[in-house]
């Protein structure tokens, strides 16, 4: 069990994540019947707020556990415990983790939160860690995201695992998420920092926390739509969300954050003055057998012919074979190249280049897209800078 | 004896008349939704997405179970040989709501109805129970609440499910 940090109850300090604590325990613990009144719970509401119903319920379970002799069933006096009153490792509070329901022996909250969760098993941890091995990442990238799972349940108690898709996604996977018309993102094929085995989004699912009413949440997702089900990002769930981001770039796990808004996401380099579709140029020519570079949101490249660059079009276009292609760039790419070899003996002119056609320029699309699926191939051997 | 055949008569008929009263009174209610996704890339469709074990909807356009429309089973049951409700029909509310607080794009957010359509029941298997299917053609990226409603009988039943789909970055 997780340890409260100031006194609870009557005059305590009554902070809100012990309150929470303490009520869930009382809440988990069953006052056996007496006459007038059924076997149930000392408490039936955790809301982190401390009133007269937790006051009583604390004073009800010394009452009957601790200035009482249990043998005898009679009033004893008990120095170390006040009435009314839980206090960090006092007589109440060892009798009240010692009256708790063995399978809420380990319950957990987040500093300055009220939801109460059940601590995950090892084997649940073990579970995430070996879905992990499952996944595709980089070596190193995977450890850290193991790390950040380890770290998280450490110290927290939580079994954090990898979403759906939420490994490295191939540049048709980035295609289908951009063009879902959601405005989901605005990475192209090969523009995300997911498209490389460096970039994980995480989550909750399974997270077994306590409603207010006591009872367990046994289907949470990775998103926690149960703790948030508007997905506003609710404080009390937004408070996970910022612990995930803690640990995650902690030294210990040594990731990184993304966009400030996209809280799943862990990365493996600080993308700080990292330009996605630079990289993804640089990615392209060194995969291919072609030269591009990045122009604003859209790509040049040299088709292959060695000379100039010319313009084709966003990654999306490039992927979906829509590159903005014309038969003059096709032509003057030509040219340029057969300028440059030299003449046969005796040739005084060069041949007449033959002329450009429509299959040429699809041709081409295709021949791009080829180029695009190299560097997807060739995923593990991108770079931030 | 004609007096024993027909005490035994009157029994049987008694017998009779309060098994049929039973049947009479199991009430018409919706006992399930059942929620499966198309799959673009196969054509095919999924497992129920709703109840333990269903897949986490998450990023659900891509993947090789990409997935943009849902297919919606509504099960009925109205009690073992009774006759399907005359009038009776399922009306379907779908309604898309929630953010998707770790998109690049925070547009498009508001609550919507996507579907707000009532069918009539189809033939009932002899268990009593009947299903009634709608298409919802555009599933992805938000929380999508179904509230299906039994109309046209009295003591209307109502189940409400809802699908948590998400996309992210």
């Amino acid at each position: 069990m997780q340890a409260i940090r100031n006194s609870v109850g009557d005059s305590g300090t009554n902070e809100r994540s012990d309150s929470a604590l303490v009520q869930a325990i009382l809440a988990k613990i069953i006052r056996a019947a007496a006459p007038g009144r059924p076997a149930g719970p000392y408490l039936t509401k955790i809301d982190g707020d401390v009133g007269s119903k937790t006051n009583n319920a604390i004073r009800d379970f010394q009452n009957e556990y601790v200035f009482v002799n249990e043998a005898t069933q009679q009033s004893v006096a008990n120095p170390l415990a006040t009435p009314g009153l839980v206090r960090p490792g006092d007589p109440t509070w060892a009798k009240m983790l010692e009256k708790v329901d063995a399978a809420f022996s380990d319950m957990r909250v987040l500093i300055g939160g009220k939801t109460v969760y059940v601590a995950a098993t090892e084997n649940q941890r073990q579970a995430k860690i070996n879905a992990v091995n499952a996944l595709t990442f980089t070596q190193v990238f995977r450890t850290r995201v193991i790390n950040c799972i380890t770290q998280m349940h450490s110290l927290h108690g939580i079994a954090i695992g990898v979403c759906p898709q939420g490994d490295r996604r191939t540049f048709q996977t980035q295609y289908d998420l951009l063009t879902s018309g959601r405005g989901v993102t605005n990475a192209g094929p090969g523009e995300s920092n997911h498209n490389f085995g460096m970039a994980a989004d995480l989550g909750f699912a399974g997270l077994r926390w306590l409603r207010e009413n006591g009872t367990v949440v046994e289907n949470e997702d990775p998103w926690l739509h149960q703790l948030d089900p508007r997905q506003t990002l609710a404080p009390e769930a937004l408070r996970f969300w910022e612990t995930l981001r803690t640990v995650g770039t902690s030294p210990a796990v040594g990731a990184f954050r993304g966009p400030v808004a996209d809280r799943p996401h862990l990365q493996n380099w600080n993308d700080a003055n990292v330009s996605m579709t630079r990289r993804l140029a640089v990615h392209l020519t060194n995969s291919g057998t072609m030269r591009w570079e990045r122009q604003r949101s859209r790509y040049t490249c040299d088709l292959g012919f060695g000379g100039a660059l010319f313009e084709v079009g966003t990654a999306a276009q490039i992927w979906n074979r829509e590159a903005t292609i014309t038969a003059e760039m096709i032509r003057t790419g030509r040219a340029a190249q057969a300028a440059t070899r030299p003449m046969q003996g005796g040739q005084q002119a060069r041949p007449a280049a033959a002329p450009v056609t429509e299959q040429d320029v699809r041709d081409m699309r295709t021949e791009l897209r080829r180029q695009f699926d190299l560097a997807d191939a060739n995923w593990e051997n991108w770079t931030a800078n | 004896m004609m007096l024993r055949f027909s005490a035994v008569f009157a029994v049987t008929a008694i017998s009779f008349c309060i098994v049929a009263s039973a049947r009479a009174q199991v009430p018409a209610k919706i006992t399930e939704i059942q929620a499966r996704a198309f799959e673009s890339r196969t054509g095919t469709f999924s497992e129920n997405l709703i109840g333990a074990g269903a897949r986490e909807l998450g990023n659900m356009p891509t993947g090789k179970n990409a997935s943009v429309s849902t297919f919606i089973i509504v099960k009925v049951a109205f009690g073992k040989s009774s006759p399907v409700p005359t009038g009776a029909k399922v009306r379907l509310v779908a309604t898309e709501s929630g953010l998707t607080p770790f998109s690049s794009s925070k547009k498009d957010q508001r609550k919507k109805v996507i579907l707000d359509s009532s069918s009539l029941l189809g033939p009932a298997d002899t268990d009593g129970t009947t299903y009634v299917g709608f298409w919802l053609k555009r599933t992805d990226c938000r929380t999508v609440v179904l509230n299906a409603t039994l109309t046209g009988i009295a003591g209307a039943s109502t189940k409400v499910e809802t699908l948590p789909f998400t996309c992210y970055e």
